[in-house]
């Protein structure tokens, strides 16, 4: 059964941007729409980028990594390929707030840095 | 001059060829020889051209002056046309006299020139009128070239501008000063704006639009006198009141430019008489064009020009046709931002005439159809002129509306803002570009014939959106149904699909409007929400346009610029400290292997940059490692000054021959901290060993014996190209200078996400060199001035942000603890949906 969790403060994220949230070993992302908020899993169908770092253009969100496009009405992939991520709940009481989840659903957190050291993407990183 | 004349005149008796000499070179009379050319006449064509330019397209003078189109844009026929069919085109050789007895002109500088035919396209003046004060400095004509090149410079220093006439001219010319970036007010005679095209209801919602863009109106004023000592100052009205300006541009109508015709003895009213074949009153003179008055009337505008030209060219070519009928009138206004249409008779003056109208006071439209007898007889259309073809179709062929009087004025359900209307659904005989008369059916064969892949290929063989070139977007759509996968874009691509404009009118719009933030010019110019292409590339261009004075908006930034740090595969960051010229020092190296131990840092690495890289890190550590770092960021994570390598040069190197380190790091501190549109590398090398690469850098120096080189464009990525020579200067400080002025340069002329390499090549080497290291001295010192600017407010992120983020939580992610049970609440039926607003 998903309960509501409160999460953050209003203010807390800025205008139009997202912020990564931590559960546990878990995580989702929440953004700040600017007259909304809307949450989804912080992991792109696609390589796994973080959501909640990415432009948002509207009710959708361009991850990071490969600028996939994702709705944070629905959780499709709008462009980049075919792939889905679940959303969550929210709400607003009294300046807090709350999404909703059960436990175990959201998504693992991101490869942690460990798996940095083999594999560089050496694309861009700069130099 | 008078030799090549003489040449000519030597020349005549072998060549048979009877002597056209046209007087005037503008829209009318080009456009008329370009019909004769067509008849493959035996003629020898001579124009007399007052106005030192090439044929060029009048009409678009606005778009000049609102700084949307450069002036060799604007040609018409250029210098290969007059050379390829062989006219004769003296430029800024005035006529003076005709004498038609004799069959001479005489130009101003003495010399007769005989003729056989000759065509009067003489056009028509700006009507100045009687009042104290006209000739006083600052106060200008908006009629020709010389015109819009003397106010665009005045604009430059101008604080306050007045035009005189809130018709088409006045209003177009006022939006053209406002777009470069002066105050205007229009004053207007009568009661309403642009009275000679529309109804009382027209002339309000007009006004609306006009004063949205920020220009102030006032209606029922009439000036008495224009004051200042000398210069302009102020503009006084009938009723007193007097309204400072320091710039007056007079457009309060044109009059036929009769005064040759009359002297010739020919019949002359308003106009130039001629008859329905276009002869004048003597038999060897022929005119068209504003300077002509038919069955009583004079047109100003550009479509009875074409009609003309095409009528006179049968009879010049003595092939007489069809005759001239007299043509419809219709204007299109053509200021960005307000859609105008206003054609036939659209006062519904006659007794039985009726309106069908529409009005929208929230959206700005205002559609009115005027109905006589069952037929379309005129319309206004304000605010969406989608339809102006349509109704023009129908006013032009006098058809019978009753079967469609119901969708008269909806076709199809009112267009969501930005879908193209169907035209490939209109029949082929419908007219597409109303100035030169060009039907859909006739592009669509001239694509077909001429396996057209671009708007301007189409423009080029059928001289369609040529005119006032609001057709254009139809012609694409044609283009696009009938050429398919072989459509083309246009080089000068809009933006983005967001901001649906070129990037170089988005930085006037910017600037001239002080646009300060990607909001107000995805609000104001765009679809309101943007996407991840256009928001940082607008984050750009208000920083790079207002010299670092606009409002910073980090969501409309790419990650990357959110955080300082380049954004890795599993979410982690790196971070580049900059390291000018790649010289480093023992204590640099300390911090550096200290704060790699301290936060676990997974990987160091020396970059191909000449500098050290440290992989992994987490957001949250990124401002506690800048401080204990205290170092400059590399900016090694965005669209900016990345570095600039050097060799050791002559400070150790036995090959040396110039000092590369000191040359590389002063360039990287001359630059340091700036945006660009897109990365930009830099190499100095000491000599041409090159052991740095400098060139297959952005920009590069290399040192010879006695000097630099300076070289742009280089690359070694994903494409490979050896950096072509800006320049060869004897010393340091010539060669900086070279540098920062292409930098700069390209800062202003870069397209978005377009590397030097391909911006050298889209450009061209000598263009740019035209106008950077070989531009005029006033030229360059206002490149190296905004530079100068731009760099006074660049800072180091690391350095302000590690102590004062722009938000508490700009490095910080949630975290839930799992043990706060007790706040948590089950989430019951229908409690609270996706999205719940605040």
């Amino acid at each position: 059964m998903r309960k509501w969790y409160p999460v953050a403060k209003e203010g807390e994220i800025p205008k139009k941007e997202g912020r990564r949230v931590y559960f546990g070993d878990h995580e989702l992302a929440l953004f700040n729409l600017g007259d909304e908020y809307l949450a989804t899993d912080n992991r792109c169908p696609h390589k796994q980028g973080p959501l909640a770092d990415g432009i948002l253009a509207g009710k959708a969100v361009f991850c990071p990594l490969h600028n996939w496009k994702i709705s944070l009405e629905t959780g499709c992939a709008l462009s980049g390929g075919v792939g889905q991520v679940k959303v969550y709940p929210v709400k607003v009481t009294e300046n807090e707030i709350f999404v909703a989840f059960e436990e175990g659903e959201l998504c693992e957190p991101q490869g942690e840095a460990a798996v940095v050291s083999t594999e560089l993407d050496v694309k861009d990183v700069g130099g | 001059m008078l030799n090549a004349f003489l040449l000519l005149e030597e020349g005549k008796e072998e060549m048979e060829a009877k002597h056209l000499v046209v007087i005037g070179n503008g829209m009318a009379g080009m456009a008329c020889v370009d019909e004769i050319l067509k008849r493959k006449p035996n003629l020898r064509i001579t124009v007399l051209s007052e106005e030192p330019y090439y044929n060029y397209n009048r009409i678009l003078l606005s778009a000049v002056l609102a700084g949307e189109k450069s002036v060799e844009e604007i040609y018409i026929n250029t210098k290969e046309w007059y050379d390829k069919n062989n006219i004769f085109l003296c430029r800024g050789v005035k006529a003076i006299e005709i004498d038609a007895k004799n069959k001479t002109v005489t130009t101003q500088d003495g010399s007769p020139v005989s003729y056989d035919l000759l065509l009067l396209a003489t056009g028509s003046n700006p009507f100045i009128p009687p009042i104290e004060g006209t000739n006083k400095e600052g106060v200008y004509t908006f009629r020709n070239m010389a015109d819009v090149e003397t106010l665009l410079e005045r604009c430059k220093t101008a604080k306050q501008a007045l035009v005189i006439g809130g018709g088409l001219l006045g209003l177009e010319a006022a939006r053209g000063i406002l777009n470069q970036g002066v105050k205007v007010t229009v004053v207007h005679l009568t009661d309403r704006l642009m009275e000679m095209q529309l109804d009382e209801v027209g002339g309000e919602f007009l006004k609306r639009e006009i004063e949205k863009l920020g220009i102030t109106v006032l209606l029922n004023s009439s000036t008495s006198k224009i004051m200042g000592n000398g210069h302009v100052e102020a503009v006084m009205f009938k009723e007193g009141a007097i309204v400072p300006a320091d710039l007056v541009v007079i457009a309060c109508g044109i009059r036929p430019n009769v005064e040759l015709a009359k002297r010739a003895g020919l019949q002359v009213n308003r106009g130039i008489v001629v008859n329905d074949y276009m002869e004048t009153s003597d038999p060897n003179i022929f005119a068209v064009g504003e300077c002509v008055e038919h069955q009583g009337k004079v047109y100003g505008l550009v479509a009875p020009l074409y009609d003309q030209g095409k009528v006179l060219a049968r009879t010049i070519t003595g092939d007489k046709g069809p005759k001239y009928e007299g043509s419809v009138l219709a204007t299109k206004l053509k200021v960005m931002g307000i859609e105008l249409f206003s054609a036939g008779n659209f006062k519904a003056a006659e007794p039985d005439m009726e309106v069908i109208s529409y009005q929208d006071h929230a959206f700005g439209v205002y559609k009115k159809v005027v109905v006589h007898q069952d037929r379309v007889v005129g319309t206004i259309l304000i605010g969406d002129a989608s339809d102006a073809n349509r109704f023009l179709e129908m006013i032009r062929k006098n058809e019978r509306i009753a079967a469609k009087r119901q969708t008269l004025l909806f076709e199809t359900p009112p267009a969501v803002a930005g879908s193209p209307t169907d035209v490939m659904s209109r029949p082929d005989s419908e007219t597409i570009c109303g100035c030169i008369g060009v039907s859909k059916g006739q592009i669509i064969s001239a694509i077909r014939e001429n396996s057209c892949k671009t708007v301007s290929q189409v423009k080029a063989c059928t001289k369609a959106s040529s005119g006032c070139g609001t057709c254009a977007g139809l012609v694409q759509e044609i283009l696009k149904a009938v050429a398919g996968a072989d459509f083309q874009e246009e080089k000068k691509e809009v933006f983005c699909a967001c901001v649906p404009f070129p990037k170089d009118q988005i930085r006037i719009m910017i600037k001239t409007q002080r646009l300060k933030s990607v909001q107000d010019v995805l609000d104001i110019y765009g679809n309101g929400t943007g996407c991840s292409y256009c928001k940082p590339g607008l984050s750009f261009l208000v920083d790079e346009v207002l010299l670092g004075e606009h409002k910073e908006e980090r969501s409309a930034r790419f990650i990357n610029d959110r955080v300082h740090a380049n954004i890795q595969r599993d979410g982690t960051f790196s971070v580049v400290p900059r390291m000018r010229g790649g010289v480093t020092s023992p204590e640099e190296l300390r911090k550096i292997a200290d704060v790699a131990v301290k936060y676990k840092v997974p990987m160091v690495k020396v970059t191909g940059s000449q500098r050290l890289d440290l992989l992994g890190v987490k957001k949250e550590d990124l401002p506690k490692i800048w401080a204990d770092l205290g170092m400059t960021s590399g900016f090694a994570y965005t669209k900016a000054v990345r570095m600039v390598k050097t060799c050791v040069g002559t400070d150790f190197c036995r090959y040396g021959t110039q000092n590369s380190i000191k040359q590389g790091i002063d360039l990287e501190t001359n630059l340091e901290g700036l945006y660009t549109p897109a990365k930009v590398k830099m190499g100095v090398v000491g000599c041409p060993r090159n052991c740095a690469e400098a060139t297959v850098k952005d920009i590069g120096m290399v040192g010879i014996e006695g000097g630099w080189q300076v070289v742009i464009g280089g690359a070694a990525g994903k494409r490979v190209r050896a950096a072509d020579i800006l320049c060869t200067v004897k010393t340091s400080e010539e060669a900086m200078e070279a540098a920062l002025l292409f930098f700069q340069y390209y800062r202003e002329n870069g397209e978005w996400i377009e590397r030097t390499y391909d911006f050298v090549e889209r450009l061209g080497l000598e263009t740019i060199r035209r106008e950077t290291v070989l531009a005029s001295e006033e030229v360059k010192k206002g490149l190296l001035e905004r530079l100068r600017k731009a760099k006074a407010k660049a800072v180091n992120p690391w350095a302000v942000e590690s102590k004062a983020p722009v938000h508490p939580r700009q490095f910080k992610d949630f975290v839930l603890p799992k043990d706060r049970e007790a706040l948590i609440e089950p989430v019951l039926a229908g409690d609270g949906t996706h999205g719940n607003g605040k």
